[in-house]
């Protein structure tokens, strides 16, 4: 932002006032604004970000949720409380960690396959910020969040728009005669959803014993029923889960709010506390100094104030700040101590030793408690800002029904993070080859040390970024009779900044759009935006991204005037092109030399690092781009009966990939990527609903679905000797393995234990009897790579379905929503399925492993502690149907009065109460690994004064 | 009226405010990388292309899976590449030694160097001349020429990698132009006599620009390109081209011609070691026999790869040197005078009661066999031993690798020691010279007065090895084949030897033996077994091209691949 553009900015606000001021006395505008002339039709506005529609007036594809769906949810980061509510919106829970909790969020499914190019345009109070800030907001600040779908809606984004945008809007102020205060109250218990099952120390050595005498090994436990039960010292028998997790843990919301206004001003300003905790158990029980379980809280703070300045002008200002504060133990991060909660077996040590102090395995080098305890503090804390301020000046007196438009929007986050780390000592009880303690003359145990005592302090910048936004330009809302346009013409500048980034990310462009409708029946909607940026090279930095929109009122014309059944029908379709910059692939049309490996020279070995040409550039550098093709349909039947379909095919097309497969090796060519890939994307949503609102009984049932499928159409690839081995032809990120088929038995081997002829041979191991046996798809009698094939789905479900259902009688409400996904395969960890290599553990999933007795009913293959790399193939063996359904949210309040207190509601919650899935012993989201996710039980008290 | 101007007055500014365009978009104010431009213009910047060209030279210590490709060694880890190669699982697909691409890169940045190093800047240099002293400039004067004959020594070795792999491949004098899209979508493969010759001319032409005195001035690195390293990369191409595989695809040189560029070689350095071991211990770097080498630093992930299993941190991933090989070493007795030698034999009770005892002293000096002292650990490698099956990761083989090995590397407190690879070194010439030799004119005669016959060259190593004297008469093909086997085994030659004998399928496809031991009280008894079959077809001699080079060029693949 240059000094001389915001000198700029001012007079031209000074001018339009001086404009209008002048032209005060001039003829009035009135009777020149259009009516809605017939009722029924939604008039709500959906807010898109940069502009705003009415209901019925919108030609694109959009979806709004309002704010106080997401109270339904009690949960630490704003953005879990979306997954399901928005049909085309798929959102999958991250690890259920305090503070580290986000999802990932993808709109009508994966378009592209590299990094950062399925990121949604997030729009918080019409200007883009990160996904990080939105995650420190609370929803009780949230008035409607909107996603926007087709072309017709993004278009106006240019390069922002290319895969869907989040449009989410504060709350503002209203007019009022007395100011409204609100307090919101909860308090909640959670619990863990699940954790695999692990054998204990009994049936490990067992099993371990059964391990080392297939591989001819000698066995390690020479008395497994000495660790039954408890267990004694030297034969510990130890829950890990449950040494280190406490069953529940607290969440905790508060939140004040004053919202109201008067003539001239009208304002929402709210606070808001909210506390997360995790569920170690008893981390500061030497010291708090020492240890800590694992935290988050988060203050916000936020006031909107929107200001009538003279009759023709008005300015708003949003200013919203905000601090994350996230403690977690600085012995270990969350995703090793479940690795190691799985991995540790209930036989290796004690948590501490006979004489009190922490015990160790120099296998393992892993004591959960102590590090729990002792390890220290890692403390991250986040400040998030964003200070926004635009105006709007009419211009009545100059054009009718033209305005004068502008903002600027500041906002930054700050993460930096301090360490308290300390480690000490920890004892290894010696034991002897047949598993019995090693004495001292005295008859004690011996131990053998372990670790060091030290303690580090460190403290510095974890991540920072900030964006600046500014735009100015026109609006046009304006009616001739039957004819009524509204228009927006916009300049806009926008500038991100982040650690790391040696070279700003700079954009600007202009966004134009107008929507004509003639006498409320036919619509027509054209927008564009021609949009730059500063990733490419200067001749080829802008784009023109156009999209046509056209809706048809049906309910309005007059055939369909009397019909009881059809209240509002409204037929849409929009097709247009949105681009997409990708955040690793900048500059690729310049070519610098590089370093090249190098070489040691003389005596003393030194490098001489090596140089060469960089990557031979790609001149034609260029953007991602997506058309959209969207059809849709919203209708109200029977005056209580709503539904909307949509049905959209995209191709994205110039998809950045390193795209050398057409490329002869010989010449030495080393490319930058081009924009060479392409994919298709086809789906539909659909919402279907039943609303009466209108007794002393009102209820409601919702139900939402949606579908979205990829294929990728174009990929460089070098050639495969079967078709099943390629890219192209599949869904991004589609799963692939070999097809299981049983187990090599004992008649599959000759008396020398060479494989007999005609029975597959594994290329990956030599097979012995147990062990996963493989088809053979190519039919060349050995299994290797060519065998994968490509199997069901991919991770990302392209079936995502939501029920919503209440009611409300006599002061009671309640509300439940369910959320289910299917077509989604998932692969079951490595550390899950395979037992005893590198020291794993054992869990559920080998309870029942191959040997000659079992051959024909066992469901793991056979017990080894080698390394066996036929058996750690990616197999459908290891995978599973990924479907689940869960109970996002149920709620069941009581409204009444009281006294000076206007509403005052109680009420019950449950956030992600039950799940069913397809998955033994695992829950199907997360796949119970790393920090599990969490159900919630709270109380809860709304006030409004 | 007034209405109009304050319009136009807005309007103007509107765009005055968006006419700035072109400056917010042009962040890159400060370039912060290095140009093209300057790669070739800046001397230092010059010198680090060609330190960038030697970085393609073949990774030997990494390479060493070829010999377990072979039937001197297996490897003890089964996801290792060559396993792929022993079963026969590989083809134009799926290349376990893919060295196609990173040869051919080799190439285009000598090409590229060759092309643009005439363009560098040496004026700061002789600015800083003082009245007294301008030796800086004309020594960085000298080393720009010389640069010039490292390059073409590059580029002719890389080309050396690929014909020996592939057969012949396309002659690329220049880089080609990228833009120049027709040019590069017809070349076509030259013939491998063509490829002989212009790796001949290639090694001509830098032997001409770098002289036998360059290592005289001291600025000039010890690991750079000497003459004799250009030589010896002469004589071992013209030795492959006289081979048979080489000369049945066509190539028309002579094993005179062969013996007549090793004796070159060996004109200018016949130093042989007299101890064997010593030549790859840790402090190799500076052994005079050695020509030509490639200097890794400190470094112990090889020992960690080859250290018995019993050793913490050893992570079992060895090359183990199979029966076959150990069956190659003679059994010695006597000393000086009186030294002799016999094949070993089982069926001789002497031999078979204690088959470590009395062999050919380079048999201890690479194979670490059972009941042997390394690093006060005694090797047990019978059944249930210490390092042996069935142990997770022991040895198959029942032997472990001793060349190469550093002994005072500690794997627990992570030390480390030099290790410097061998491309070249005489003793592998005086064998070359023989196979030359004896192949040309006969065993014991020297038409052309080297100075030197067949069977005198293949004593000298047998010499230094200490073991008997062969005659004259005794020298075969056999013979020769097998005193480099066990002369230059881990040295990433059996690999290729027995290729171009066209023996692939005698060596490579018969199946390869491991011991048995068997403790009995303070006994041991010996058995020999089959350890796992191979294949190996004639096909194989070749490696096939690159599918997805013959798709994008049209070019026929090589027989029956």
């Amino acid at each position: 932002m240059r000094n001389k553009h915001i000198i700029v900015f001012i007079l031209l606000l000074v001018f339009s006032n001086l404009m209008n001021v002048h032209a005060q006395n001039t003829v009035s505008s009135a009777g020149l604004f259009r009516v809605d002339t017939i009722s029924n039709l939604p008039s709500k506005q959906i807010n898109q970000g940069i502009r705003s529609e009415r209901e019925w007036r919108s030609t694109g594809s959009t979806y709004t949720i309002s704010g106080e769906e997401l109270q339904r949810m009690a949960v630490g980061n704003l953005w879990n409380t979306l997954q399901g509510r928005i049909p085309g919106l798929t959102v999958m829970s991250g690890s259920g960690e305090p503070g580290y909790d986000s999802p990932v969020i993808v709109g009508r499914g994966l378009s592209s396959w590299n990094v950062g190019a399925n990121d949604l345009l997030i729009v918080l109070d019409g200007f883009k910020v990160n996904m990080a800030i939105v995650a420190s907001l609370s929803a009780n600040e949230i008035e409607s969040v909107t996603y926007l779908r087709d072309a017709a809606a993004l278009a106006i984004y240019g390069l922002d728009g290319g895969v869907g945008a989040l449009i989410i809007q504060s709350k503002r102020g209203h007019l009022r005669e007395k100011t409204q205060i609100t307090a919101n109250a909860r308090y909640g218990v959670q619990s863990i959803v699940e954790l695999p099952t692990v054998m204990d120390a009994y049936n490990y050595t067992m099993m371990h014993n059964q391990a080392r005498q297939n591989d001819g090994l000698t066995i390690r436990y020479a008395n497994p029923e000495l660790y039954l039960g408890e267990g004694d010292a030297a034969h510990p028998n130890v829950d890990w889960y449950d040494e280190v997790l406490k069953p529940l843990s607290i969440i905790q919301d508060y939140n004040l709010s004053f919202r109201g206004g008067g003539e001239q001003a009208k304002y929402f300003v709210s606070m808001n506390y909210t506390d997360f905790s995790g569920n170690y158990k008893d981390a500061d029980a030497i010291d708090s100094d020492f240890g800590t379980n694992a935290e988050y809280t988060k203050f916000n703070l936020r006031g909107n104030v929107d200001l009538d300045i003279t009759k023709n002008l008005t300015v708003s200002t949003q200013i919203m700040g905000s601090i994350e504060d996230k403690n977690t133990p600085a012995g270990f991060t969350a995703g090793s101590l479940f690795n190691n909660l799985m991995g540790i077996p209930a036989s290796a040590f004690s948590v501490k030793n006979p004489d009190g102090s922490w015990g160790n395995s120099s296998i393992y080098d892993f004591n959960p408690v102590m590090l729990l305890q002792t390890g220290g503090i890692w403390s991250s804390h986040t400040r998030n800002i964003q200070t926004n301020l635009s105006f709007e000046q009419k211009l009545d007196n100059l054009v009718p029904g033209l305005n004068f438009i502008g903002a600027i929007s500041f906002s930054n986050q700050y993460i930096g993070y301090s360490q308290k780390r300390f480690s000490g000592l920890s004892y290894e009880l010696l034991k002897n080859d047949l598993d019995q303690p090693i004495l001292d003359l005295e008859g004690n145990y011996t131990y053998s040390e372990m670790g060091s005592i030290s303690d580090a302090i460190n403290d510095g910048l974890s991540n920072h970024w900030n964006r600046r936004t500014s735009q100015v330009g026109f609006n046009y809302d304006r009616a001739f009779g039957k004819h009524s346009f509204t228009g927006l013409l916009l300049a806009k500048r926008q500038n991100y900044s982040h650690n790391g980034l040696i070279y700003q990310i700079r954009d600007q462009g202009i966004s134009f759009s107008t929507t004509y409708d003639y006498d409320q029946k036919y619509i027509a909607d054209l927008s564009a935006s021609y949009h730059g940026s500063a990733d490419f090279e200067a001749s080829k930095r802008y784009g023109l991204f156009p999209a046509v929109g056209l809706a048809w009122v049906m309910s309005n014309e007059s055939f369909m005037d009397d019909s009881p059944v059809i209240d509002y029908l409204k037929l849409r379709t929009s097709y247009g092109i949105v681009g997409n910059t990708t955040p690793n692939n900048r500059f690729l049309y310049e070519q610098w030399a590089t370093t090249n490996g190098g070489w040691r020279f003389t005596n003393t070995n030194a490098w001489h690092t090596g140089r060469r040409e960089g990557a031979i550039p790609n001149l034609d550098f260029t953007w991602e781009r997506k058309s959209t093709l969207n059809l849709g349909m919203d209708v109200r039947l029977l005056g209580n009966v709503f539904a909307q379909i949509d049905l959209f095919t995209e191709k994205r097309s110039h998809i950045i990939e390193d795209a050398t497969s057409d490329i002869p090796a010989f010449t030495g060519y080393r490319l930058a990527p081009r924009n060479t890939g392409e994919v298709v994307n086809r789906g539909f949503e659909a919402v279907l609903g039943y609303d009466k609102s209108d007794g002393a009984f009102n209820y409601y049932i919702k139900g939402m679905f949606s579908f979205a499928r990829n294929e990728i159409t174009k990929r460089s690839e070098s050639i495969q000797p079967h078709d099943w081995l390629y890219e192209e032809g599949y869904r991004i990120n589609q799963m692939r393995g070999l097809i299981s088929d049983g187990f090599y038995e004992v008649d599959d081997f000759d008396q020398n234990g060479f494989l007999r002829e005609g029975v597959v041979v594994s290329t990956f191991a030599n097979a012995q009897p147990g062990d996963m046996k493989f088809k053979d798809m190519n039919n060349d009698g050995i299994i290797n790579s060519y065998d994968r094939v490509p199997i069901d789905y991919s991770n990302m479900p392209e079936i995502t379905g939501g029920l919503n259902l209440g009611f409300a009688y006599k002061g009671f409400d309640f509300d439940a929503f369910v959320e289910g996904v299917t077509n989604r395969t998932v692969l079951l960890p490595f550390s899950y399925t395979i037992p005893f290599v590198n020291n794993n553990n054992v869990t559920a999933f080998s309870s029942n492993p191959w040997t000659p007795e079992t051959a024909s009913s066992a469901t793991s293959p056979r017990l080894t502690t080698q390394n066996n790399l036929n058996n750690h193939q990616n197999t459908d063996f290891y995978m599973r149907d990924g479907s689940f359904i869960k109970v996002r949210s149920l709620e069941l309040g009581y409204t009444t009065r009281l006294g000076a207190i206007e509403k005052m509601r109680v009420f019950v919650n449950g956030t992600n109460l039950f799940i069913w899935d397809k998955i033994d012993g695992l829950e199907a989201e997360r796949l119970s690994m790393g920090y599990p996710l969490v159900k919630a039980y709270s109380l809860g008290l709304k006030v409004h004064f | 009226m007034k209405k109009l101007i304050y319009l136009l007055l807005l309007a103007f500014t509107s765009v005055w405010l968006t006419a700035c365009t072109e400056d917010y978009l042009d962040i890159k104010d400060i370039e912060a990388d290095v140009s093209v431009e300057e790669l070739y213009t800046r001397y230092s910047y010059v010198q680090g292309v060609v330190w960038g060209v030697y970085n393609y030279l073949p990774d030997g210590l990494n390479t060493m899976m070829l010999e377990a490709a072979t039937d001197v060694a297996e490897s003890t880890h089964e996801g290792s590449a060559s396993q792929l190669f022993n079963n026969g699982a590989w083809n134009q697909f799926m290349q376990p030694d893919y060295r196609w691409s990173d040869n051919f890169r080799g190439i285009y940045q000598a090409n590229l160097y060759l092309e643009n190093h005439g363009e560098v800047d040496l004026e700061h240099i002789k600015a800083n001349s003082t009245e007294t002293d301008s030796s800086a400039y004309f020594n960085a004067k000298l080393n720009v020429e010389l640069m010039e004959g490292e390059v073409l020594f590059l580029k002719a070795y890389f080309y050396f990698e690929l014909i020996k792999r592939y057969g012949g491949v396309p002659i690329l004098e220049h880089p080609i132009d990228y833009e120049d899209k027709d040019l590069w979508s017809n070349i076509e493969r030259n013939s491998l006599d063509d490829c002989v010759k212009y790796i001949v001319e290639l090694c001509d032409r830098a032997a001409e620009i770098v002289p036998l005195n360059v290592t005289q001035n001291s600025w000039y690195q010890d690991g750079r390109v000497t003459h004799v390293a250009i030589k010896a990369l002469r004589a071992r191409t013209l030795l492959f081209a006289a081979s048979p595989l080489f000369k049945e695809a066509g190539t028309t040189t002579t094993w005179a011609e062969a013996a007549a560029a090793a004796h070159e070689v060996l004109t200018l350095n016949s130093f042989l070691h007299t101890n064997y071991a010593a030549l790859f211990s840790s402090a190799n770097a500076t052994n005079r026999e050695i020509i030509f080498k490639r200097r890794y630093g400190s470094i112990n992930w090889f020992e960690r790869n080859q250290f018995p299993i019993s050793f913490t941190g050893s992570n079992g991933a060895h090359y183990a040197p199979t029966q076959n090989f150990v069956d190659q070493f003679e059994v010695v007795s006597g000393s000086g005078a009186s030294l002799t030698s016999v094949d070993f034999d089982w069926d001789n009770p002497v031999h078979a009661a204690n088959p470590y005892d009395n062999r050919d002293p380079r048999f201890n000096a690479i194979v670490l066999h059972n009941n042997r002292m390394f690093k006060n650990t005694l090797i047990e490698t019978f059944i249930g031993g210490n390092n042996g099956l069935p142990r997770q990761n022991a040895s198959k083989t029942g032997y472990y690798l001793n060349k190469w090995i550093s002994t005072n590397v500690d794997l627990v407190n992570n030390t480390n020691a030099d290790k410097t690879w061998i491309y070249f070194r005489t003793g592998e010439f005086f064998l070359n010279y023989a196979e030359a030799m004896y192949n040309a004119y006969g065993a014991g005669v020297d038409p052309e007065g080297y100075g030197m016959t067949a069977i005198q060259a293949y004593n000298l190593i047998r010499n230094r090895a200490k073991v008997r004297q062969l005659l004259p008469s005794e020298l075969n093909q056999e013979r020769i084949e097998r005193e480099r086997m066990i002369e230059l085994s881990f040295e990433d030659h059996r690999f290729w030897d027995v290729r171009r004998w066209k023996k692939g399928v005698e060596y490579f496809g018969e199946p390869v033996n491991r011991i048995v031991i068997t403790k009995d009280g303070a006994d041991f008894s010996y058995a020999v077994e089959k350890l796992e079959d191979r294949v190996f077809t004639s096909k194989m001699h070749w490696y096939p091209i690159p599918q997805s080079e013959i798709d994008n060029t049209g070019w026929q693949q090589n027989p029956d691949w």
